[in-house]
């Protein structure tokens, strides 16, 4: 199934709003300066790549893994005039949404220009993440079942759980996940914003510490400071900005999806089904789209083995197969058949809790990635979700 | 089996883990308290809808079958087997520093189809020897901070 087809369902947005801009501060382990901060130089430096000043931004869209709130951002860049703003939940997983609920608001008139951004200073912040504190009595909750027990970190939790079951069930190894973690240092490598620009072999991955068995070191995104933000305008007001001439980046559809008993991350009934299977259902079925038509894909990667588990849910390969899929690296390299975070991504670019994914969807789009696929024309991007827990995907098409 | 080394194993964990938060039983809502009851008298209950009669896990305010509010807890066999088993071996907390490696094991209890899954420990089995499919039953043990809040934490089967 391929091609327009403006029967299925949120046509009313499809193609309607551009990617205009991105921006983003340097990425580092200790920015050294406010999360506020590096959210209004984020802001400005993509209004400046859109050719706007951010005074004409009226609508703010924000992941709640944000400590900025909206107020922040309007003082803090003068904002005149918000029309729409919305708070999505799940940080890493209300990332994509931020861009798709943008266009619907821009395609229904909600608001014109909408930012999309990410602020953090997770590596120098006081609340650093995977780490816990205290041992204070905890009121309830998935929590009171599972910090007893040492499950503290999301590594404990579903990163480790979801990959030993897709282990089991499909028999992938950790020196598959090792492949992933070659190529996207590979990919660091060639992005001169990569905290992890070093390349690394799979020996260097399968002797990196075990740091959760099943998960080496090496299997693990960053954690970092830094900020991104993505500006959004209608298609027709995108021609007459500072990108106008290149091709548009235009979001063709989004979804956003959960799967059944999602409370504490580990109780749904399958763990080797990631929540992907649902986003990619509801992205394929809006668009009237399939893997086929897409040119390159970038997943989520905040554990090595949710890229293998993307390739399958959104269907570049058939279930159990992505391991084969991904060894040796050569087919989800940048130059190979189906290029994968060619930013180098969470793991070795930089994690802003899946902020920069968008970013680079619209650089491949405009032939601007620091891993341009030299033998393909990127017609669409897929945008994949953060995998178990609530979450959405994206299609970026050029328009 | 995913093992770092095949032939240095790490010792067993012979009881929960200390130093790190426990449920504070004065603050835990109602409908979650009947958990921390049962084991306090060394018996395993889910919580059950009296209405459709399913039990669920984790506990909730109204049944998400049939959505009524009334439920019971129900002690179950305490046997399982595990779900889905890793090993710790970098602490991500300061009093863990000396308790790794450990095991974090989703254990499924043999009542009601694999619907109930309790995220627990695994004692005295070497880490590395836990397996998926592994059978499994209940054990209490007080937890070292506080003597009130019983932790249910499994131990491998006999004769495997």
């Amino acid at each position: 199934m391929t091609g327009n087809n403006s029967d299925s369902g949120l046509s009313y947005m499809r193609d309607k709003a551009a990617i205009a801009g991105i921006g983003e501060t340097e990425f580092s382990f200790d920015s050294g300066r406010t999360e506020w901060q590096l959210a209004c130089e984020a802001i400005k430096a993509a209004c400046d790549d859109a050719g706007i000043s951010p005074h004409e931004i009226d609508g703010l869209f924000r992941q709640d893994a944000e400590n900025n709130d909206e107020n922040l951002i309007v003082s803090g860049l003068g904002l005149q005039n918000i029309r729409h703003w919305e708070s999505i939940t799940y940080g890493g997983g209300g990332a994509n949404a931020t861009i798709a609920h943008a266009a619907a608001a821009i395609a229904v008139g909600y608001c014109d220009v909408a930012v999309c951004w990410r602020a953090a200073n997770d590596r120098s912040g006081v609340i650093r993440r995977g780490q816990s504190r205290g041992s204070e009595g905890i009121p309830g909750g998935a929590q009171s079942f599972s910090t007893p027990f040492g499950s503290m970190a999301a590594a404990h939790s579903f990163g480790g759980m979801f990959t030993r079951r897709y282990m089991h069930e499909y028999g992938a190894t950790s020196r598959h996940f090792g492949w992933v973690a070659v190529t996207l240092r590979h990919h660091a490598s060639r992005n001169p914003r990569s905290l992890r620009p070093d390349p690394i072999t799979i020996d260097d991955h399968q002797n990196s510490p075990m740091v959760t068995d099943p998960l080496h070191l090496l299997d693990f995104c960053q954690v970092n400071d830094g900020a991104v933000a993505i500006i959004l305008t209608s298609a027709e007001r995108a021609k007459d900005l500072r990108r106008g001439n290149a091709p548009l980046a235009l979001v063709e559809a989004g979804a956003q999806a959960s799967g059944t008993n999602t409370n504490g991350a580990v109780y749904r009934p399958d763990l080797s089904e990631v929540e992907s299977y649902n986003s990619a259902r509801d992205l394929y079925s809006r668009s009237g789209l399939a893997a086929s038509d897409m040119d390159a894909f970038l997943p989520y990667d905040h554990f090595t083995p949710f890229v293998l588990m993307g390739l399958e849910a959104f269907g570049f390969v058939p279930r159990g197969e992505a391991k084969d899929f991904v060894e040796g690296g050569e087919n989800i390299r940048f130059d190979g058949t189906l290029p994968v975070n060619t930013h180098g991504g969470n793991h070795s670019e930089a994690y802003i809790q899946g902020m920069t994914h968008p970013q680079e969807a619209a650089r491949l789009i405009w032939g601007e990635s620091t891993s341009q696929p030299p033998n393909k024309e990127i017609n669409r991007v897929l945008v994949g979700s953060s995998a178990a827990q609530l979450s959405g995907g994206l299609i970026i098409r050029k328009g | 089996m995913t093992n770092e080394d095949k032939t240095t194993k790490s010792a067993p964990m012979t009881k929960p883990l200390s130093g790190i938060p426990l449920p504070d039983l004065d603050l835990v809502p109602e409908f979650e308290r009947g958990f921390w009851e049962g084991t306090q008298e060394h018996e395993l209950r889910i919580q059950e809808c009296t209405a459709c009669k399913k039990m669920r896990h984790l506990p909730t305010p109204m049944c998400p079958y049939c959505h009524s509010l009334t439920h019971q807890w129900t002690k179950v066999s305490g046997r399982g087997t595990v779900y889905a088993n890793l090993i710790v071996r970098r602490p991500n907390h300061p009093s863990l520093q000396q308790q790794v490696p450990y095991n974090v094991t989703l254990v499924e209890l043999e009542e009601q189809d694999g619907d109930i899954r309790l995220i627990s420990n695994i004692l005295n089995i070497e880490q590395e020897d836990i397996y998926i499919g592994m059978p499994v039953h209940v054990v209490f043990i007080a937890a070292d901070d506080n003597p009130n809040v019983i932790l249910p934490v499994f131990v491998p089967d006999a004769n495997q």
